[in-house]
Parts: C-alpha cells; structure tokens; sequence
C-alpha cells in the first residue's frame, strides 16, 4: 500500500499551484519533498489527507482514491494518517493529553482509561513524559512540535505527514525530530512524507528526496543520487545559492 | 485589467460577485453545520462549554447593562409623563420596553460584542494556526465540533441571559421609581401589568432565539474564513461584531413587522 | 470540574426558565397554590376586553380573562373568566364589561341586573353547550369613548335639524307679527297723546262721561298689560312653539286696545299707574330683545325693527313726560 498521486492540478484563483503533478511514496519508506517556499510543498500533503481536493487528477492513498470518498470513508482513512502540522496546530484550549487523545476519542471502542494509557505512551515516544497537564502556551517549540507529532502518532497511523517539523528550531531539537521521525519508521514501520527547507535534515532521514518545481516532480532520487545531481535548480536549493537558479532558468 | 484600476462597472462586478461568493459559503456553511447536527457525539461534550461561555458568562455584561437600563427608563418615563399622565404609567413604559425592547436588543447588542467577538476570535484563531484542518485530519468534521455547538449554545443561552436581564431591568426600574421617583409599589405594579400579555415573553423569547442564532453563525463565519495571521484574525473579529450588531436591529424590525 | 459547570448552566437556565415563567404569571396578576373558580359569558361582542384584563367584583380585581373565543354558530363570543378562590356568584349576576381607565384597557366586572336594570344584558340562549361545573353569565358592554362620541354626534344632528325647523317656523311671518304689534303700539301711543291734547281743550264738555272712560281706559291697559306679560312669558320660558299662535292673538288684542282706546276717548283717572307698568312690561321686552335672549334674538339683527321699537320708546318717554309735565291735562278729569 502506498500513497500515489496521479497528473493532479490544483490552482487557487490565478495561482496555478500544482501542474499535473505525478508522485508515489512507497510502503515503508520515508520521502522528503523539497522545494522553494510557495512551490506548493503543503499542498501535496493537504491533498494526501483530503483536506484539499484536486482540481483534477486522482489522490490514491491506501488504494483509495481521496477525492471520491464520502465522509465517513474520509474519517476512516485519516485513522490511518497522522499530519504533523508546520506549528503543531495543537489545540490551546487543551491540555497535552486531551490534545494527544483527541483522535483517539474517535476511535470506537476506546475507553478512557486505554486512551490515557496511550496518550502516555505517544508521550513517552517522543520524550514528554510528566508534560500531560500543561498547555501548549507553556511548552517550547520543540515540546510543541514533539507533542503535535504525539498526537499524530497516537492513533497508530500507517503513514505520516510531516509539514517543515523542524523549521525554527535550534540544531539540537533538529536532531532530535529527526531522530524521532527515523524512529517512528523503524518503529513503527510508518511510510513518511516530510516537507522540508533544511537539507541536512533530508539526508539524515530521507530514503527518498524529490525536489517540487512549478508544480511538478523536478527531480528525485534517493539520497545519494540528489546529492549527486547536476541539476543547477537542486544545486542552487541544496547549496543556497540563487545564482544557479538564475542560471537554470 | 490593465493595471490596478478598476473601471466603475468592473468595481461593481467584483462587488457583486464577492458578496454572492460570500453568500454561498454562508450557505454551504448552515447546510454543512445542520449536516453535522447528526454528530451528536462531536458537538454533545462541546455543548456545555459553549453554554458556560455564550451563557452563563455573559450574564454579568447583561445584568450590569439591565441595571442601568432600567434606572434610565423609569426616570426617563416619569419625566416624559410628566403633566397630566398618571405615573404609574412609569410601570407600564417600563415592564413594555424593558420585556419586548430594550432587554432583548441591548444585550443582544453586548452580547454580539462579546460573543461574536470571541466565537470569531478563537474560530480564527483555530483557522490561521491550521488547528481546524488538524480537527479534521484527525476526523473531527469541524463544523460539528466548533460551528454547533456554539451556535446551539448561542440560540439556547441567549433566551436565559435576555430573561435575566430583562427581569433585572424591570426590577432596577422598580427601584428607581421608589427611591427617586416617589411613586408606591402598588402603582408601579400596577402599570406594570395593566398592558402586560403574556405574548410580550414570547416575544423576547423568540427575537433572542434569534439573535442568539445570528450572533453565533456570523462569528463562525466570519472566524471560519479567516486568513492571515493575527490581523486577519481581527478582520474577522470586528466584520463579526458589525455585522452581527446590524443583523440584530434588522432583525428587530423584522419579528416587530412579522409578529406585532 | 465537569460537574460544576454542569451545575452553572444548570442553575443559570432554571432561574431563567423560573423568571419567565413566574414573571409572567406575576404580571397576569396569576396567584398560585389557590383554586380557581371559572365563569363564562356569552355576549354578541366583547368590546376592546383581551385576554388577561381583570375581573373585578364591587371594584375589588378577583381574576383575569381566561380566553376570549367566538362559538362555533358565530352569533355569540364566550369570554372565559377565571376567578382566584372559589366564588358562588348570585343569581341574577351578568357581567359588564367597560373600560378600565382612559388608556386603552378593559376590565369585566361581576354585578346583579338589578344594580344597572337599565342595561340590556345578553341573555344566555338555552341550547348553549355548558362546561361541567361552569355558570355561564350573560352580559352587557358599555359603550367605549367612540361610540359616545358616535351617539353624541347623532343627538347634536337631531338638534340642528330641530333648530332648522324651529328656524323656519320663526321665520319672517313672525318677525312681521312682532313688528305689526309693535307698529299698533305705537299707534295707540299716538292716540294716547292726540287724546291728551284734545282733553285739554275740550275737557269740560265731557266731565260726565269720565267716570266711565276712566274705568274704560283702565280695564283696556289691563288687557294690554295682560298681553304684554304673556310674550315677556312666553320669552322667558321659552316655549317657542306656541309663540306662534300667541303672537297673533297678542297682536290682534293689541290692536283692539289701540281702537278701544279712541273709542274711550275720556279722561284717564288711574292710568299713569297702568301706563306705568305696561310701559315697564314692554320696556322689559324690548331689553329682553336688545339682549337677545331667547331665541328672538335675531330679531335684533332687524334694524328697522329696532329702530322702531326704539322710537317707540321715545314716545312713551314723551307721553309720560307730558304726563307727568301736566298732569292736571290727563289728572284733572278724574278729580273733577
């Protein structure tokens, strides 16, 4: 089972985002898109969970096709993907626990008492165990991302979507996501998409890269093979420097 | 288009087509919320949050304007009366104004402020901080877990807070009249009840059903369609507030067209 | 922490629901824990009674207006009164409804027929449907402001039309009589006078009838005084219908007196007197005109009229002058 993504178009009002974009993520593995800001990064991963539909073109994930799936179907197939947003998106009217058992209070036949006992678990997974009663305007940014990836990880999904986990937060906390998000493959067997700007992160987690250019698959490749790529558009995005870009251009 | 300027007639285009666009998403989000009234289990635990917030906080806004609304009509009453009207007729402006008038409509007013403010405040707050498309990734239909519940709590505690106030403001005018108008208890009572119906409760009732519906739905909407960061967050929040204000006087003179 | 919120709404709506609902049954003037006694009337109408106006009985409010329907047969509204406690209302009791005060609001008030036998009460037909335990009264509405003002306008109509009429009969016909009784007045004046001057010449041919003319003369300023005081009467009470014949008969007695008077042509023993108070009779008419009392007043627009019963004046003014100037002219005929 995989995720696959088929000539999909989607443009908001003049704005052309997605330009027959054709992408596959494979069972197990984690792929990271890279790609320039605005290049439309998120909105792949918004069509993979439904939250946004094409303008055409078909979003399989899981062998069903997203965009014909009625709302129950929709809710069912998003118990199977956990989406770590850019902020967390934590719920701030919450505490970490009922922000991390909010999707499992979905879930029938979960009593109170398995979905505390999962909470702690997820917690416990990325290292915020003690953290269940505080709210998210008390944590730091890392314990924030840490807790929207808990939440997302709670319902025990098959895929992960990550959106910039680990923008704005000091080398260390970096390390530490991204140490997380190997463990949740390995762990877990969890398929990954990971949206990132920062490359070093992509090598550390990546089994594949592909770099989103005017609303297409640019290039991909495994690690090795971007980093190995004469593309001047990926040299200049991997190297930070716009004069290849120009150049490619 | 050339340019940035806009001809009249393509201004008025765009106006136009903004407000039907507008209209729609009105549309497609009452139609989306009564959908979702069937997710009981979504809204159901969310409901008596929403009733302590909508409601039950706003009672004290609601009172403390009552208190000062019935002071000002009574004294207000007595000095319009003033020559060859009885006063008890003090009770009767009163009881008449304070119950199908000014108890519904202030506090629909402060409550639009309030409430509106807030339900679109925190909604587009939710909606810029992408915590609504978290909802919904994590299978939350979020229409059914922000935009029912406190629309349900709006159209159910509006009614209690206007009853409350109201009664209070007719208490407070009663007092006024005793202490700064010398008039008896007997005669305040007294025009008090001589024009009072029954009907003039349900009047209220109905009007804050309805302001209370309006108020909740237009703070959704508003905060639902949020964009940006912080500032589009108090776009909505004063859009909200002016709209929602305006929608209560329209319709006040609505349900005094339709049911007087 | 879920209980106490629980607990907030809760109580917040239960106080709510209580407000409203005693409120409103506080502003009916509703009292609870005690019976209530129903009574209904059947009436052709109710006038402006809603439901929720009082009922009051000797002035005392006992209840509210239940229910204000109209029967099924659509000839008769039955209002349903609830009284508080338990009443057992008199036999002959009807209900009056009427205004309350001078704003809008009606009461209906429990009293006997034969407090206000005048009204015509409804009767209950006796084929109504009754309600197990329920009196059914019948009832009068007083007429409201309106319709007094309807009546009111409908008697003014009636007068105005009487004044028509009443105008028409006092029309020139009369004013004519009045003028020719006065014109004959002033003849008789005049006849007065040429009688005085031909005494004073002719006075000693014709002392042996002056017993006789004096006593003449008298008996006839009698007759005219007499009627002088029937139109200073009929002026004063008003009694405009019969002025009409009145005036004739007053106009041809007078004008007999004029012709008596010549006829009597002797002396005049006693008739200052009787001058006197018939001048004083037709002085007070004439005030009575220039005042316009009655309604012979627009006789006074007449100012040929006026003019003449102002000269009129003037020569009876000169007549008693010259009475009084010479009296042994008139007076001596009786002393001899």
């Amino acid at each position: 089972m995989s995720i696959l993504l088929k000539d999909v178009h989607r443009a908001f009002g003049q704005n052309h985002v997605l330009r027959g974009l054709d992408l596959e993520v494979l069972d197990g593995e984690t792929l990271s898109i890279i790609g320039f800001s605005g290049a439309g990064k998120s909105v792949i991963l918004k069509h993979m969970v439904g939250l946004l539909r094409p303008d055409s073109g078909d979003v399989i994930v899981d062998g069903r096709n997203v965009s014909e799936l009625d709302v129950g179907e929709l809710n069912e197939l998003r118990r199977d993907i956990g989406y770590v947003f850019q902020f967390a998106a934590l719920f701030d009217s919450m505490n970490i626990a009922e922000n991390v058992a909010m999707g499992l209070r979905r879930m029938p036949d979960m009593y109170d008492d398995e979905i505390m006992a999962r909470v702690s678990e997820c917690l416990a997974l990325v290292d915020l165990e003690g953290t269940e009663d505080r709210y998210p305007s008390e944590l730091s940014g890392g314990m924030v991302k840490r807790a929207g990836l808990a939440r997302a990880i709670a319902t025990k999904p098959k895929y992960l979507l990550y959106d910039e986990p680990t923008t704005g937060l000091d080398p260390v906390t970096v390390t530490v996501i991204d140490r997380l998000i190997v463990r949740m493959k390995e762990e877990l067997g969890v398929t990954g998409v990971v949206i990132t700007h920062d490359i070093a992160s992509a090598y550390r987690i990546s089994d594949r890269i592909v770099m989103l250019h005017e609303g297409r698959i640019r290039t991909s490749g495994t690690v090795d093979v971007i980093k190995e790529s004469r593309d001047p558009l990926l040299r200049s995005f991997l190297e930070g420097r716009p004069e290849l870009a120009e150049r490619a251009s | 288009m050339n340019g940035f300027v806009l001809t009249p007639v393509e201004y008025v285009g765009r106006w136009s087509i903004n407000r039907v666009r507008s209209l729609g998403k009105a549309g497609y989000l009452t139609t989306g919320a009564l959908r979702a009234l069937r997710n009981v289990e979504i809204w159901g635990p969310r409901l008596l949050t929403q009733m302590v917030s909508v409601g039950v906080a706003s009672v004290p806004i609601a009172v403390f304007i009552a208190v000062f609304t019935g002071i000002v009509l009574a004294l207000q009453a007595s000095y319009t009366l003033t020559g060859a009207v009885p006063m008890y007729l003090v009770g009767s402006m009163v009881g008449k104004s304070m119950i199908t008038e000014l108890g519904p409509v202030l506090t629909g007013l402060a409550l639009a402020g309030r409430v509106g403010a807030s339900t679109a405040a925190e909604v587009g707050t939710m909606r810029v901080t992408e915590q609504i498309d978290a909802l919904e990734t994590l299978a939350y239909d979020p229409l059914a877990y922000l935009v029912v519940p406190r629309v349900l709590a709006g159209v159910l505690m509006f009614p209690v807070v206007i009853v409350l106030a109201s009664a209070v403001g007719v208490l407070t005018g009663w007092a006024a009249s005793l202490t700064l108008l010398d008039m008896s208890s007997a005669e305040f009572v007294r025009g008090l009840r001589l024009f009072f119906v029954p009907f003039d409760v349900q009047f209220a009732v109905i009007k804050s059903l309805s302001f209370g519906l309006i108020v909740t739905s237009v703070g959704c909407f508003y905060g639902f369609h949020a964009k940006g960061g912080a500032g589009g967050v108090g776009v909505a929040a004063t859009r909200a507030v002016v709209v929602s204000s305006v929608l209560i006087l329209v319709l006040d003179a609505f349900w005094a067209v339709v049911l007087l | 922490m879920k209980g106490r919120k629980e607990l907030l709404v809760g109580s917040v709506v239960l106080l709510a629901i209580l407000t409203a609902v005693f409120g409103t049954f506080w502003l009916q003037g509703r009292r609870f824990g005690s019976t209530e006694t129903e009574v209904h009337v059947l009436m052709r109408d109710v006038g402006q009674l809603s439901v929720g106006n009082t009922v009051t009985f000797r002035g005392v409010s006992i209840g509210r207006v239940g229910d204000i329907t109209v029967e099924d047969s659509g000839v008769a509204v039955r209002i349903q009164l609830l009284l508080d406690g338990d009443w057992i209302l008199d036999d002959d009791a009807v209900v009056v409804l009427a205004p309350a005060s001078m704003f809008g609001d009606w009461q209906a008030e429990i009293v006997t027929r034969s407090r206000f036998p005048q009204y015509d009460y409804s009767e209950v037909p006796p084929d109504v449907e009754l309600v197990e335990g329920v009196r059914v009264l019948g009832g009068y509405v007083l007429p409201d402001l309106s319709r007094l003002t309807a009546v009111a306008d409908e008697v003014a109509q009636n007068v105005a039309s009487l004044t028509d009429r009443f105008d028409q009969a006092f029309g020139q016909e009369t004013a004519d009589q009045i003028t020719r009784a006065i014109t004959n007045m002033e003849e008789f004046t005049a006849t007065l006078r040429r009688l005085a001057d031909e005494q004073s010449v002719q006075f000693l041919g014709i002392a042996d009838d002056v017993q006789s003319a004096t006593s003449e003369i008298a008996s006839v300023l009698a007759t005219a005084r007499g009627s002088l005081e029937r139109i200073d009467a009929l002026l004063a009470s008003g009694d405009l219908d019969s002025i009409l014949v009145n005036t004739k008969i007053i106009t041809a007695e007078l004008s007999g007196v004029s012709g008596d008077i010549s006829a009597a042509s002797q002396s005049l023993s006693g008739t200052l007197t009787l001058a006197d108070s018939t001048f004083l009779s037709l002085n007070r008419i004439t005030t009575r005109l220039e005042n316009g009392e009655g309604s012979l007043g627009r006789l006074i627009s007449d100012t040929l009229l006026a003019s003449r019963v102002e000269r009129l004046v003037e020569e009876l003014n000169l007549l008693m002058e010259d009475l009084r100037a010479n009296p042994q002219k008139y007076v001596r005929l009786s002393i001899f």
